[in-house]
């Protein structure tokens, strides 16, 4: 979770008085203020779990008059802050970063001004700015090779490695894409990364649930926060199965496969029939490392997989990874909510200030076939 | 850089249709200068002839004292500053369009006047208003109260001015003074005591209704709704252009004769 004080999260469940402040900065620019209108204008902030774009926000603002607003919203490369905070006094606000990130199709409405943006973090500059000719890394440690690709695609940008990700050999090949080469290098690690909301890139492990380090408690109640809630469970795409395989020309193993084995296991191939799940690893340098990595792979493929979407009083600071708590009694139709969840994604209305906040009950994140 | 001796005047004509107040800074070589009334800008560009800027001042309080600070470079970088103080007396309360000046229609002369040849502001106006809240509620389940959110103040009061116009040239003139939608400025004298306030608003749907059979007695009473807006941002033109400076004068000479600055040449007789 974002740095924040206790007041602020003691005032998230009560009344409290909100204060924006949304910024366009060109290249080499000034920021300028835009003008937002909670009465007139929506705005929201979303953030979403996994690699790639993590951050996105969709407000309209006012143009300001007697200067061209628009004219700097377009400005290839400016970039937006989105930040909101709550107001203990006029002079007092505590401030909470929300969104920092790039518009790829600005509009205004030519008659009222009225400026619509949809913004994406800066995994959509990562995307644009390919390599020039086909990238051959050195050996190193994968959180260093991500922060490389990453800096020279954004000079100035902060990268912030906490975790490593092991040793990468040197020599594999990525013809242009830069944001394979760091999503490849960060799987294969078992790394997490991505922007976070003040537009700092982050390499980290793989965040894990810790009922020890609970950054806010959902609940209902006297001084409850949750306003609505559902479950659910994505059967769409179940494996039992995982293939791994080599890419490159120098990895010297061959493709090794683990299986679940436990016939009483409810995704054992004799109840779903036989699913494999293929990861391509370029980076993997032996046979023994491809099956620890099947198997951890697999490990996370049998999770429970069950999905909790929470409307509720909004916490801004909430960030990918964080550890909920959840208190709410059984019902007559529901067994009731309780234990310790992880934040995989929300979406913050900034002006209602309430939150949808989507959560997971294992540990293991959703996995795409590479 | 150093600072450099400055005068300012603020001389005040109510006369003036509608009334302003002439501010004159007198300092050497200038090169910018803002004017300032009360804190607030002066909507308008100075016009600068080398020792001399000048700026008329629509926008002045009607009745009280005004304070106008005037700050400046000189073209060598030096600085310069000054204050004065002014009153427009003026006895009657005015709508001001701030871009188009002569579309600007004085719509009432007080309590005291019983003037039916021209507009006057009506009883109905302001009779109510609206201050709009900018907040959110919420009731998490298992809570008797709303949790409630508040972006910012409430919204300044919306309201309407109602004027009575007792000629049909009185009613257009009043379209016309709202037709392009820019912000108007409504000025009261101090004396007149109105709880209306004055200040910037942009005017919302106009709605215009006749009073009596319009054979007989054509007045029509003209609601303008009012929300209040912050002030727009000004360029007044030079109300001579020059076509119109060679129209109206045969020789350089003449010009020099008939104007004591170059404000007067581009804005018509002080």
């Amino acid at each position: 979770m974002r740095a924040v004080s206790d007041r602020f999260l003691a005032a998230l469940g009560g009344p409290k008085a909100i204060a924006t402040e949304i910024t366009c900065t060109p290249p080499g620019g000034d920021p300028v203020p835009l003008l937002w209108d909670p009465e007139q204008d929506s705005g929201s902030i979303s953030m979403g779990a996994g690699s790639r774009v993590r951050y996105t926000a969709s407000l309209s603002v006012a143009s300001v008059v007697g200067g061209d607003t628009f004219d700097v919203i377009s400005t290839p490369g400016a970039v937006f802050r989105i930040r909101q905070g709550i107001a203990f006094s006029p002079d007092d606000i505590e401030w909470v970063d929300l969104f920092a990130g790039e518009t790829a199709k600005p509009e205004v409405g030519v008659f009222d001004g009225g400026i619509r943006l949809s913004l994406v973090d800066q995994w959509q500059r990562l995307d644009a700015c390919r390599f020039m000719e086909p990238y051959a890394p050195i050996s190193g440690v994968r959180g260093g090779r991500i922060a490389s690709a990453v800096g020279d695609a954004i000079p100035g940008t902060t990268i912030v490695v906490h975790d490593g990700g092991g040793i990468m050999p040197g020599g594999g090949l990525w013809d242009k894409d830069r944001t394979k080469f760091i999503t490849d290098v960060a799987t294969d690690g078992d790394l997490d990364v991505g922007f976070d909301a003040a537009g700092a890139f982050i390499v980290q492990t793989a965040p894990t649930i810790d009922p020890l380090s609970v950054a806010w408690s959902l609940t209902t109640g006297r001084s409850g926060v949750i306003i609505d809630a559902s479950r659910g469970r994505d059967l769409s795409r179940l494996y039992n199965a995982v293939v791994v395989m080599p890419t490159e020309e120098g990895q010297t193993w061959t493709a090794q496969t683990v299986e679940l084995a436990d016939t009483s296991h409810p995704l054992h191939r004799s109840k779903i029939g036989r699913r494999p799940f293929y990861h391509s690893s370029p980076t993997i340098m032996t046979a023994g490392a491809a099956i620890s990595t099947a198997r951890g792979t697999l490990r996370r493929l049998l999770g429970v997989r069950e999905t909790r979407t929470y409307e509720a009083l909004s916490n801004p600071a909430l960030e990918y990874g964080d550890t909920v708590t959840i208190d709410h009694p059984a019902t007559d139709t529901d067994p009731g909510l309780t234990g310790a969840e992880m934040v995989v994604g929300w979406r913050h209305d900034m002006r209602t200030w309430e939150m949808q906040i989507d959560t997971r009950t294992d540990d293991q994140p959703a996995m795409e076939e590479s | 850089m150093s600072v450099v001796p400055a005068s300012v005047f603020a001389i005040p004509n109510p006369a003036s249709e509608p009334p302003r107040v002439m501010l004159i800074a007198n300092a050497a070589d200038i090169a910018t200068v803002v004017f300032t009334r009360d804190g607030e800008l002066v909507l308008g560009e100075p016009v600068i002839s080398d020792t001399i800027a000048n700026l008329y001042d629509y926008a002045a309080p009607y009745g009280r004292p005004a304070t106008y600070s005037v700050t400046g470079t000189t073209s060598g970088g030096d600085t310069f500053a000054g204050t004065v103080s002014a009153t427009l007396d003026v006895g009657k309360a005015w709508l001001i369009h701030p871009r188009s000046l002569s579309l600007s229609l004085p719509i009432d002369g007080g309590p005291d006047t019983w003037d039916r040849s021209n507009i006057w502001v009506d009883s109905a106006s302001g009779e109510s208003r609206s201050s709009s809240a900018s907040r959110h509620l919420s009731r998490p389940v298992g809570r008797r109260r709303s949790v409630a959110i508040s972006h910012g103040p409430r919204a300044a009061d919306d309201w309407a001015l109602v004027l009575t116009a007792p000629s049909i040239e009185l009613k257009n003139n009043i379209r016309a003074l709202v037709d392009d939608q820019t912000p108007i400025k409504l000025t009261s004298p101090a004396s007149f005591g109105w709880d209306l306030p004055d200040g910037w608003y942009s005017v919302g749907d106009v709605e215009i209704r006749r009073v009596e059979d319009p054979t007989i007695l054509p007045w029509s009473r003209i609601t303008l709704p009012l929300t209040p807006v912050d002030a727009p941002l000004v360029k007044v033109g030079s109300l001579r252009t020059w076509q119109t400076i060679l129209d109206e004068y045969a020789t350089w000479g003449d010009v020099l004769a008939d104007n004591i600055s170059w404000f007067e040449t581009l804005m018509g007789d002080l």
